[in-house]
């Protein structure tokens, strides 16, 4: 039944996209476009309404979405027949199916990493409150602190096809997957005409790893006569291995090669540094909805959109060479196809106000890339006076103007509320070692050496390779100082940054490198990119070697539902009125504290203090509250009902690990029966597993 | 990322505001004149409507607003739009720059008061609103118009009370510059001249201004002494007799202070000239910069009316405009407005905005037409706008008869001639310009009255001794000053002849030796929260409060009490205003004042006192009378009575939770919240 119900959901959702997509398409050149910019402002303009008021339920939507969607695709059946749509489409559905089939495989959503972060992000706007709405693991706070817009989408789309929490993670994880691939498709067709060139670049893109995959491969071998469990592990462990290689894995090398290029950095007083480069294809593998996600999504954007501006211009520098490049040889490139003048004009118009929306929408998406977008779209601007072919100025002040607008109300709450992070210049210890540095980024770096040399393609290479070896360079020399320190001093800002620059620069340098007419080069990056897909072999192994009793659980909560009275208190709280549940606290952060209430999509009291932390500052009452919860569920805390009560606590989760502590539950129960009323779960006397539900009336 | 978003807010507020003067100017072609005349007539519309009926939140019109904006502005290509744009923009620039240097509102002199004005208006609700700073009370007592525009502005584009404060500021200092500017245009041509008489305005002192580097000695080489020194400066030349004559160490000092040795030298009455480039380092929003708003558009408007045209018989410059009927009803319009707007914004300079306005009228009548209907129809709509406003206020205003001044109380004419040279050099050149420009003689002879009148009557406010006639002397002689300088400069500088010209450049140039105390001022004073523009960045630097401050912002509404060790002057209210919170009691010494005295706020504030001390014998009952929804205890409160708290505790657990924000050992920071609250409210947090 479950099955039918997600085919169904998943049918709905693509043909609404394909309706928009449609829609869009009058305005944009591409259907990869059209497709991203669609849902971008969907999202956008309903992010600034709801800052207004909020807008509620809104399952009622998604017939009327629907059948519109349905409208538009018979009124435009005519562009249905073609293979270029379908073609586009395709694209489109494989790259869904491809992250839908890791979220299917892998669907849960435990304290690993952020996923359960980003679940309560999503959980925090699935109600529709006017934003900001409250902050479901600090009321009455408000969630206006965080960089959340894909998030709030998320959200959104939950909200009109009425899906739960879970479910809406990982639906959302799997669309906003799809959609940079798409849009890398969409680049690369601007320049490539043979299909396995850009295959090999959308797979390098999508399940590549990085620079530092073949040196993995040549300094670890897994030891033989290991049981299944154990393989599993280390599959585990090489799908991490060449992103966090920096501090990390090259720590742990076992071959003599591995040993002598990549000696230990340990020393006394000083620990490595943790730099690890986490790109695109490294997401599905870690599986969190988090920022860097819609981070891609708007580098894609951008680099979509250049390479659309830029497409007619190459084609046409290589029809004026009669299609034959200086060395004689038949050039591989797209065929003109000529535009109308006002199509083109149109064209050029929406993609450069696109380029410029993207750069206000990165400060709620993933704040951390702000700068490095900025840079990007400037640096664009620049290159175009370069070539004496000034921008659109009204494009990119419309484009730049409305995407502010509609963020404005956002940054209201945000910018007064987000923590100061000053960029400071990096300490030479916390340098990335030469070795390591070259190891990690040795192909960046090539591509941006054969920049120089790519004939036809060569400007708007070298505009690429400035930027992001420029930006590479710049991550050398400052960072983000945010509340981490030591070994950790730079982590967060090139996880970050570097992710982007990889990702970025590996899909517009390799393509333009293989659009060159040097077939030298074209062999050389070839090479280049097929050593960084050795990682395929890792993602092959960690399918293989890793448990999927989950899969198809797209729910998201099996990990803790397989437990029937676990499973019936979810369900429970599912459906009871709004309010604020109590839970015990297991620890500062990445504990099983609130997931009751984050798949139940309600607030609890405290979510994790440490992570409350690290985006206020200083948290003084959140800690006091942590002790306070703690010194409740062992039954000691004085008064115990009024503190209850003062905090508004409607739900008491009494869940097995609880339970374990004996006569507590009785003490509790006593203390507070007056007003809360126990709910038991399960059918052992001696033993109590369920919640407290408020008395109606009382106080 | 602050930054980007105070951008954006600027942004914003200029676009709107030139949307609507792109409007306005239509109709009325000064566009400065036109700008105020916009601003005032929304604002007076919406401060009337909501007097029938609150309007609640409007953060919704901005979308709508910048749409018309962006379209008004679309259909404006003419370059002398623009100009007149950018001057009223770098005007805004100039005075953002001081409010980002110093944005702080904290205890310093006005600055909790005006953020407690403001805050009243927060809400949304039917006026009178509901008084923050007093339980059970309605706002009522105090002629806020000023602050009702900067919670407007706060409610039309959903921002801080405190960032609307300071935007508001910068936005007043804008309608001034680009007021000046206007009738500086109207009579002078050179684009030296015309910053000469701006930059004199915004920047420059008073006549002591240029005498005080001979009066006070600066003997400070440490970092502190020459902070303490810029501050000095700036205060000494308008706040000289009676508060910083005492620094007097050179002859001349001396000779115009008098000796400090004598027995009756602290007596000497206060008697301040306060100018715009003090009220730049003061960041109070309070009314005295409303008023030269309206004193300078009152000068543009008459300017505008063709005065110029009698005047200027030999240039003969003005053309009939086309619509140019309207334009003057437009202008009669708004003249007739200005004594209500006064009255609602300073009231205290009421009486000199009529004598303003009236003699020019008369002036008028002898000399051209006046529109009467555009000026009745003004004047009426002007008192039928603020009708509602003064049903409340005029019988709970405290009753300020007009005076003599006292023998005894007059000016010494050392003073008066050290302080006001200017005024006179102006009027003495005004009467020599009179003969060709009849408007500069209406205004010489205006303003000439108007320093006699301040030396013969005074306001008597409940003050007195030293400060018998501190208040009046505070608004009246600060109104006059820039409306001489402006008026009387202009007129002069375009009309008189060589020696008038030099006389008034060199007059107007001695005044910019406060600028440079400005700058000094700038240079050598620290500016720890540089760019916190809502004004709250020296109560979020202790993490405590920060985070208390926060909490109490998203709690649900309900009255705070917090500890009033001093009368006023004091951070005592901060955390709430700036959390948008009601108060039980603000500042008792102001509180008492604006109300005539009443025992209630006495009896309040020594309750509230005794519950802090725990002298309380029932503070449940004290507590509910309000009742009172959450009670702050500070780490002042703490360390001031360290075994308080417990007793409270004790006393007051069983209606009131006690949440820490801080606990060290014993130690402890935080709020007694009630437990009594609707369950929905409850639910929602």
């Amino acid at each position: 039944m479950n099955l039918i119900y997600y085919i169904y959901t998943v049918l709905l959702l693509l043909v609404n996209l394909t309706g928009l997509t449609l829609c869009m398409r009058r305005w944009l050149p591409t259907l990869a476009l059209a497709r991203a910019t669609g849902l971008l402002l969907f999202c956008a303009a309903a992010f600034f309404m709801e800052h207004f008021i909020g807008l509620g339920k809104l399952t009622w939507l998604w017939p009327i979405t629907t059948v519109a969607a349905l409208a538009i695709l018979y009124v435009e059946h005519h562009k249905l027949d073609t293979p270029k749509f379908w073609r586009a489409e395709m694209v489109f559905y494989v790259a869904f199916a491809y992250g839908f089939a890791w979220k299917w495989a892998f669907p849960v959503i435990y304290p690993t990493s952020e996923r359960i972060t980003d679940l309560y992000f999503i959980g925090n706007y699935l109600a529709g409150q006017t934003l900001p709405p409250l902050d479901n693991w600090f009321p009455p706070n408000r969630f206006d602190f965080y960089y959340a817009f894909q998030h709030y989408a998320a959200a959104l789309m939950g909200r009109i096809f009425g899906l739960g929490a879970g479910l809406t993670y990982n639906l959302a994880f799997a669309l906003l997957m799809a959609l940079p691939i798409t849009l890398v498709w969409d680049f690369t067709a601007n320049f490539l005409k043979q299909g396995w060139k850009r295959w090999l670049i959308v797979i390098t893109f999508v399940v590549g790893g990085t620079g530092a995959t073949p040196f993995v491969h040549l300094s670890y071998t897994i030891p033989p006569g290991l049981s299944t469990q154990q393989l599993g592990n280390i599959a585990s462990d090489a799908m991490w291995a060449s992103q966090r290689f920096i501090g990390q894995f090259d720590q742990r090398l076992n071959t003599e090669f591995g040993k002598s290029v990549f000696p230990s950095q340990v020393k006394p007083g000083w620990e490595p540094r943790e730099l690890s480069l986490e790109g695109f294809g490294y997401q599905f593998y870690v599986g969190d909805y988090h920022p860097p996600l819609g981070g891609f999504f708007l580098l894609m954007i951008v680099i979509a959109s250049i390479g659309r501006l830029e497409k007619n211009r190459y084609s046409r520098a290589f029809a004026d060479n009669g299609s034959h490049d200086t060395t004689g040889k038949k050039c591989h490139t797209v065929p003109i196809k000529a535009n109308s003048e006002g199509s083109d004009r149109r064209d050029r118009f929406a993609l450069q106000a696109l380029l410029a929306f993207t750069v206000p929408l990165v400060i709620a998406t993933n704040t951390w890339v702000f700068p490095l977008q900025g840079t990007l779209v400037f640096s664009w601007i620049v290159w175009c006076y370069l070539n004496g072919n000034p921008p659109n100025w009204n494009a990119l002040l419309t484009g730049g103007g409305a995407g502010f607008l509609l963020l404005y109300p956002f940054l209201t709450g945000f910018a007064s509320n987000v923590l100061p992070t000053p960029i400071k210049w990096v300490h030479s210890q916390d340098h990335t070692p030469l070795v390591e540095f070259l190891a990690l980024h040795w192909p960046l770096m090539l591509f941006g050496t054969l920049a120089f040399f790519a004939k036809g393609t060569r400007r708007i290479a070298l505009l690429f390779a400035v930027v992001f070896l420029g930006l590479l360079l710049v991550s050398e020399c400052i960072f983000v100082d945010d509340p981490t320190g030591d070994k950790y001093e730079r982590t967060n800002t090139v996880m970050k940054w570097w992710g982007w620059i990889w990702s970025g620069g590996l899909v517009a340098l390799a393509t333009l490198l293989l659009a060159s007419s040097s077939r030298w080069i074209q062999n050389l990056v070839a090479v280049a990119l097929l050593l960084i897909n050795w990682y395929v072999i890792d993602v092959a192994r960690y399918w293989i070697y890793t448990d999927k009793s989950d899969a198809g659980k797209l729910a998201a909560h099996s990990v803790y539902t397989h437990d029937p009275v676990v499973r019936d208190l979810f369900r429970f709280l599912d459906k009871v009125p709004f309010g604020i549940v109590l839970e015990n606290n297991y620890g500062d952060s990445y504990t099983d504290s609130g997931i009751y209430a984050a798949f139940a999509v309600k607030p609890t009291l405290l979510g994790w203090p440490m992570h409350l932390q690290t985006w206020h500052g200083s948290v003084s009452q959140a800690w006091i509250l942590k002790d306070q919860i703690v010194e409740f569920y062992k039954g000691q805390l004085p008064d115990a009902t009024k503190w209850l009560v003062a905090n508004n606590v409607e739900y008491i989760i009494w869940n097995a690990r609880d339970a374990d502590q004996p006569n507590v539950w009785e003490h509790i129960k006593n203390s507070i029966d007056q007003v809360y009323a126990w709910h038991e779960f399960q059918s052992d006397p001696n033993r109590h597993v369920g919640l407290w539900v408020r008395r109606k009336g009382s106080e | 990322m602050y930054l980007i978003y105070l951008f954006l807010t600027i942004a914003l507020i200029l676009v709107n505001l030139a949307g609507l003067t792109a409007w306005v100017s239509r109709y009325l072609p000064a566009q400065a004149s036109a700008r105020v005349l916009g601003l005032f007539v929304l604002t007076l519309a919406i401060f009337a409507f909501e007097h029938l009926h609150g309007l609640g939140k409007l953060n919704w019109i901005w979308p709508l607003s910048t749409g018309l904006a962006l379209w008004c502005l679309s259909t404006r290509q003419d370059r002398p739009f623009w100009t007149g744009e950018l001057v009223f923009m770098l005007g805004f620039a100039y005075g953002c720059a001081w409010r980002f240097a110093f944005p702080n509102i904290d205890a310093g002199s006005e600055h909790l008061t005006d953020l407690y004005f403001i805050s009243n208006f927060m809400g949304g609700q039917t006026l009178p609103a509901p008084d923050r700073w007093l339980a059970g009370s309605f706002f009522d007592c105090y002629y806020a118009f000023q602050h009702y525009g900067a919670a407007l502005l706060a409610r039309l584009f959903n921002l801080e009370a405190g960032l609307a404060m300071n935007l508001a500021w910068a936005v007043l200092i804008a309608l001034l510059a680009s007021l000046a500017w206007e009738i500086s245009s109207y009579f002078v041509s050179r684009f030296s001249l015309k910053m000469l008489l701006l930059v004199a305005l915004i920047s420059g002192g008073n006549g002591l201004s240029p005498l005080m580097p001979f009066m006070i000695k600066d003997n400070a080489t440490d970092t502190a002494g020459i902070e303490n020194n810029a501050i000095t400066h700036v205060w000494a030349s308008t706040r000289f007799y009676g508060m910083y004559d005492e620094h007097v160490n050179t002859p001349l000092g001396l000779a115009i202070a008098g000796d400090p040795q004598k027995p009756d030298f602290a007596d000497h009455p206060d008697l301040p000239l306060e100018t715009i480039g003090y009220f730049s380092t003061l960041g109070d929003y309070h009314p005295p910069l409303g008023g030269f708003i309206i004193a300078l558009w009152t000068l543009a408007l008459s300017a505008f009316l063709g005065i110029r045209k009698v005047t200027d018989t030999t240039q003969g410059s003005e053309a009939e405009l086309p619509n140019g009927r309207q334009a003057d009803a437009l202008a009669f319009f708004a003249l007739g407005l200005t004594p209500a707007l006064v009255l609602v914004t300073n009231a205290w300079v009421f009486p000199l905005q009529c004598l303003l306005l009236s003699s020019w009228l008369l002036f008028r009548q002898w000399k051209a037409d006046i529109n009467w209907p555009a000026l009745i129809i003004g004047g009426v709509a002007g008192f039928g706008l603020i009708y509602p406003f003064l049903s409340y206020f005029a019988p709970n205003s405290l009753a300020t008869p007009i005076r003599w001044v006292a023998e005894g109380y007059h000016t010494p004419s050392r003073l008066l001639l050290a302080m006001h040279w200017p005024v006179l050099l102006w009027l003495g050149v005004g009467l020599v310009v009179a003969r060709h420009s009849p408007w500069a003689g209406w205004l010489t002879l205006t303003l000439a009255m108007i320093l006699g009148l301040s030396e013969l009557i005074f306001v008597d406010d409940p003050m007195s001794g030293k400060y018998e006639r501190f208040n009046t002397l505070l608004k009246w002689w600060s109104w006059l000053w820039p409306t001489a300088l402006i008026g009387l400069g202009s007129v002069c500088i375009g009309l008189g002849g060589r020696v008038v010209k030099t006389l008034m450049v060199l007059s107007l140039s001695a005044l910019l030796m406060y600028t440079i105390d400005l700058g000094r001022y700038w240079h050598y004073v620290s500016k720890p929260q540089l760019g916190q523009m809502t004004g709250n960045g020296w109560l979020k630097q202790d993490a405590t409060l920060k985070e208390l401050l926060v909490y109490l912002k998203n709690a649900p509404e309900g009255l705070v009490l917090e500890s009033i060790e001093q009368g006023a002057y004091s951070s005592s209210t901060a955390l709430s205003l700036f959390a948008n919170k009601p108060l039980v009691l603000g500042w008792p010494d102001h509180l008492a004042q604006w109300r005539g005295n009443p025992e209630y706020i006495v009896n309040r504030a020594t309750e509230i006192r005794a519950f802090y001390k725990g002298g309380l014998t029932d503070p449940l009952s004290f507590l509910g009378k309000f009742p009172v929804q959450t009670i702050i205890w500070t780490l002042a409160d703490e360390q001031r009575m360290p075994d308080v708290r417990q007793k409270l505790q004790s006393q007051i657990s069983r209606d009131y939770h006690w949440r820490a924000f801080y606990q060290n050992g014993s130690e402890a920071v935080g709020i007694w919240e009630r437990r009594l609250l609707d369950s929905n409210q409850k639910a929602r947090g």
